[in-house]
């Protein structure tokens, strides 16, 4: 048992702190890491560009939370929330929420629409492995990343326990319940993931919006989510595999009236019914130092809006909003490894958007093609050299070429410090909704385009087994121009328009310390960013606000995580800071043209228990522990101190 | 041990937890001296409606005066301020309340919770008061002096701008929204028996109404949304209920607002991108404006009744800090006032 457990502990040392990572390598190694304590990976595979890695730890941590509260806690990247169980989107470096793109087994999950997601919808238990990308490395995935990109996956791993269970009861009514079910005999894997999320969402706030200022209850937040996922793979040879996954998700939300609404008559309801069902077929194929990968995607989503008053029994429905997308993809990529630190690879994506919604005159389509050729070199093991080209045809139009070339060099012989830099063009079309919608949709809308420089300096260092140190500091800036803004036109309604030039500039810096010391495991981390964004166009310039901060993204923003294991008993505790944000485009820097910086606070406290093929985990939880008031949005009421408990059963 | 006493420190950053409120605003001691209030309606439920105060005689501004002096937001979308006896009446729409403050502090006296959508407030008398609604078919009656609601008026429509000449209550019927019928009609109300009584079709989406010194019913109509008709403007006699003169916008594409007038009652003003301004004995829309090319976004306009000076304010591009131009009675420009977030409604705090 004990012998396992180093085992594996090494085996993760190696992967965060070897120090042979400047190799353009093909990653189809699947992590094989089965020991539950310390699984905790943060890869530089892709050296020459930022990229961070959420597995097991951070994962499970937050395994029946959303990627939004999994991104909030343990990066930088900003999310944008409207409360627990509410709208969160996610944006990095100081662009918008719709410059980030997630890709879920590979394809793009946003709303043709909105073109943007909202990842409290995306259950972290339904994917096993988050990764980043900051900056241009995402354009061999796809376009339109102008901050960076999430990408979701699934591994068939014949690693995991055939039996995961796990019951969560929570303040506000919480009940969250996950079951997984993985099964594999012979060449055939099945993995099957179930969650159910409800709350009642009722948590007591100070509403200090309204007058006399009083306690109260969130009222209107109920949600209900329940979905699942099915995934069957077929190793067809030792060379090729066949994988089917299917993800499907109803939910239903209320969504709670500002605080300075709550007193509103008519017994307004605002509530919101999704649907979503996800397919992915795909085919693997490698042999020796070739790899091939085909897939075909549907996705599919409803969206139902609907705002209702209710005067003297009689119900008026104001907005009764009705939304069907269709997307369609299919993806060829090839990559071959021409001698050791040689990688070519090239690939070909399709994507055909179909949306049917009352808020157009009629149903809408799009087409886009892409291709892209990379080819990664290494040379004398010290320098590696990245160059991609990609290229879109959207609706029989032509993009321009969106380039990407990075390069990493490290910098002394026989330690692992390595300083990279990469510089890229990218476009990001504007959302169905900038285009069609009614009224204000713009057709003549230009694609955003964006150029970004980023340079950066990693150290790794394996001590000894008490202590490993990883370090990271990156520099960005990058350029948008023709920044879709939304501003009110003719007839007093609003319409996008391409006008801002946007400069978004920062600094990241992490700190990650992992080790042993007597019989204490422990890791700790730390980020945190600096990010400058203003509008620099001629007409910010010429109004005088330039130079200002755009709205809702902080300067500073910063988190923290400790964690630590003593047999089986584990302590993790995670700290996260959002600065100060502007929430309007004015000069005054006082309160609400600015919200206040907040800090929060979250513990966990469990045990795990292992048997011979049983495991039952018991995990305590205080969430925003020091009961910080705060808000995240003008006047949107949020939580106090709150708790969990879960329970949880493995069978292996 | 020097590696654990680094993890310690680490451990005590972790630890590190600051708690800051909303920096309690600083009140603002003095008297408010004769002036206006301005009304900035904020974003649709972004909650950043806000109070300035502007004193005409020193020229002072003061903005967020509503925060400052009660330590709470003005709600979400302000739509209107009426000045009535020793209050302020400011109706937050989107909040569906109205709160009421005193007009020579700004402090918080009361409130009326509980509406749908409100618009605007039109004092019958002393002890009651109507508000129009943008989404319920009902006025509500309420008693101004002990805030308490007396009732509602089933009018059949939605309700905007409210008139009352001599027992009777003109309530343009501005919006479609919420309702089936065409947005085209003034609704009269008897106020002694707050009931509705008949009513006058006039031209899509009547705006705003003024009344001239013979009594005369003035309407604006800006044509509907993305323009159904070509605006108008009617005059009408309100004693017989019976149209004297629709004068049409020349173009389709007009969509003109912000109908007011001047003290004497014999000049009308409005917005159509510019402001023009008219006689009352005019029969067609003049084609040169009275003010030009000040105003990024010309939103509302308000003539002070005391001396015909004209205010007019910029929403900018919605999302900034907009201004408001004060201008002599000839349209020379006196002073630029930094408002709120598109500020619109106006009231005289003389």
């Amino acid at each position: 048992m004990k012998c396992i457990k180093t085992i594996t502990v090494f085996a993760v040392l190696n992967l965060i702190f070897s120090t042979n990572l400047l190799q353009a390598q093909m990653a189809f190694d699947t992590l094989q890491l089965q020991e539950m304590e310390i699984i905790f990976v943060y890869e530089n595979a892709d050296v020459t560009t930022k990229t961070m890695v959420f597995d097991s730890l951070e994962k499970r941590n937050f395994s029946q939370q959303n990627l939004a509260e999994l991104l909030a806690a343990n990066s930088v990247v900003f999310i944008k929330s409207y409360g627990s169980g509410g709208l969160a989107t996610a944006s990095f470096r100081g662009t918008n929420a719709s410059h980030t793109q997630v890709l879920w087994n590979g394809f793009q999950i946003a709303s043709p629409m909105l073109g943007q997601v909202d990842l409290s919808l995306v259950p972290n238990a339904f994917f096993d492995r988050a990764k980043l990308q900051y900056g241009g490395s995402s354009l061999e995935s796809v376009s339109g990343a102008l901050g960076g990109s999430i990408e979701l996956e699934n591994t068939a791993d014949t690693s995991l326990p055939i039996l995961d269970v796990s019951q969560m009861f929570g303040s506000y009514s919480t009940y969250i319940t996950t079951a997984a079910l993985n099964l594999h005999s012979g060449n055939f894997i099945s993995n099957t993931r179930f969650d159910y999320q409800s709350s009642e969402n009722d948590f007591e706030y100070y509403n200090n919006a309204i007058l006399p200022a009083e306690r109260m209850k969130q009222e209107n937040a109920e949600i209900r989510n329940i979905g699942f996922t099915q995934q069957f793979a077929y190793l067809i040879s030792d060379a090729q595999q066949i994988s089917l996954i299917s993800w499907n998700q109803w939910n239903d939300r209320n969504i709670p009236a500002t605080m300075t609404n709550v007193l509103k008559g008519g017994n307004p309801s605002e509530y919101q019914h999704n649907f979503s069902s996800r397919n992915v077929l795909s085919w693997n194929f490698h042999k020796r130092k070739t790899r091939i990968e085909a897939s075909a995607a549907w996705f599919h989503e409803e969206l139902l809006y609907f705002l209702e008053t209710v005067e003297e029994g009689i119900t008026d429905t104001l907005i009764d909003s009705r939304n069907t997308s269709n997307v369609y993809f299919g993806k060829v990529k090839l990559d071959r490894e021409f001698g050791e630190g040689f990688l070519f690879s090239a690939g070909l994506d399709l994507r055909h958007e179909q949306v049917k919604t009352s808020n157009y005159i009629e149903q809408k389509h799009r087409n886009s093609t892409g291709m892209f050729v990379r080819i990664e070199k290494t040379f004398w093991k010290r320098l590696a050299l990245d160059f991609l080209l990609r290229q879109e045809l959207t609706d029989g139009e032509f993009l321009p070429i969106m380039p990407f070339f990075a390069v990493n060099y490290q910098l002394l012989p026989n330690e692992d410090l390595n300083i990279r830099a990469s510089i890229s063009r990218n476009f990001h079309l504007p959302s169905l909704n900038d285009l069609y919608w009614i009224p204000g949709g713009n057709e003549d809308l230009k694609p955003e385009n964006a150029f970004e420089i980023e340079g950066g300096l990693n150290y790794k260092r394996r001590f000894n087994s008490s202590l490993n140190l990883n370090a990271d500091v990156s520099l960005f800036t990058s350029q948008i121009k023709d920044w879709i803004q939304w501003k009110p036109g003719n007839y007093q309604y609003w319409t996008p328009e391409n006008i801002a030039q946007v400069h978004a500039r920062g600094i990241e810096t992490s700190l990650r310390l992992l080790g042993s010391i007597k019989k204490v495991d422990y890791q700790l981390r730390a980020n945190y960013a600096y990010t400058h964004t203003t509008d620099e166009s001629d007409l910010a310039k010429e109004k005088g606000f330039s130079g200002q901060q755009l709205i809702y993204v902080p300067v500073h923003n910063a988190n923290g995580f400790a964690h630590l294991v003593y047999d089986g008993i584990y302590l993790r505790w995670s700290v996260n800071y959002t600065g100060e944000r502007k929430t309007t485009m004015n000069s005054t820097d006082t309160f609400p043209d600015v919200l206040p910086d907040y800090w929060l606070n979250d513990i966990s406290l469990g045990k795990l228990w292992k048997m011979k093929k049983i495991g039952v985990e018991l995990k305590g939880k205080a969430n925003n522990v020091f009961n910080v008031s705060y808000q995240a949005i003008l006047w949107r009421a949020m939580p106090g101190r709150n708790y969990e408990i879960s329970l949880r059963f493995l069978l292996n | 041990m020097k590696k654990t006493n680094a993890i310690i420190l680490i451990l005590l950053l972790f630890i590190a937890s600051c708690h800051k409120d909303n920096p309690p605003p600083e009140p603002n001691p003095d008297e408010l001296g004769k002036g206006i209030f301005i009304i900035n309606e904020g974003n649709y439920n972004s909650g950043n409606a806000s109070l300035t105060y502007y004193e005409s005689e020193t020229k002072k501004t003061t903005n967020q005066l509503f925060y400052k002096q009660n330590n709470a937001p003005l709600g979400d979308v302000a739509q209107s301020i009426t000045v009535y006896g020793e209050r302020a009446y400011i109706v937050a729409n989107n909040s569906g309340l109205i709160y009421i403050i005193n007009r020579k502090t700004a402090k918080y006296e009361g409130k009326i919770t509980d509406l749908v959508s409100p618009r605007h407030i039109l004092f019958i008398d002393d002890n009651k008061a109507y508000i129009s609604d943008l989404s319920s078919s009902k006025l509500t009656i309420i008693n101004p002096q002990d805030f308490t609601i007396l009732g509602k008026i089933e009018i059949g429509r939605t309700s905007e701008e409210m008139l009352k000449i001599g027992d009777e209550v003109f309530i343009a019927n501005w919006s479609a929204y919420n309702q089936s019928k065409t947005n085209n009609q003034i609704m009269i109300v008897n106020s002694l028996q707050d009931i509705l009584i008949d009513s006058i079709t006039v031209g899509i989406e009547p705006n705003s109404m003024v009344i001239d010194k013979n009594g005369m019913l003035w309407v604006l109509c800006s044509g509907g949304f993305e323009n159904t008709e070509k605006a108008s403007l009617w005059q009408i006699n309100p004693a017989e209920r019976k149209v004297l003169q629709t004068i049409v916008f020349p173009d389709i594409n007009n969509s003109p607002t912000a109908l007011e007038i001047n003290k004497e009652g014999d000049r009308l003003y409005f917005i159509n991108q510019s402001v023009f301004r008219m006689s009352i004995n005019e029969t067609q829309i003049p084609t040169e404006p009275f003010i030009q090319g000040v105003a990024e976004l010309p939103y509302a306009i308000s003539v002070d009744k005391q001396n015909n000076e004209i205010y007019l304010t910029d929403a900018l591009d919605y999302t900034r800090d907009g201004l408001v131009y004060r201008f002599n009675p000839e349209g020379q420009i006196l002073d630029t006032i930094s408002a709120g977030i598109i500020p619109g409604s106006i009231g005289f705090n003389n």
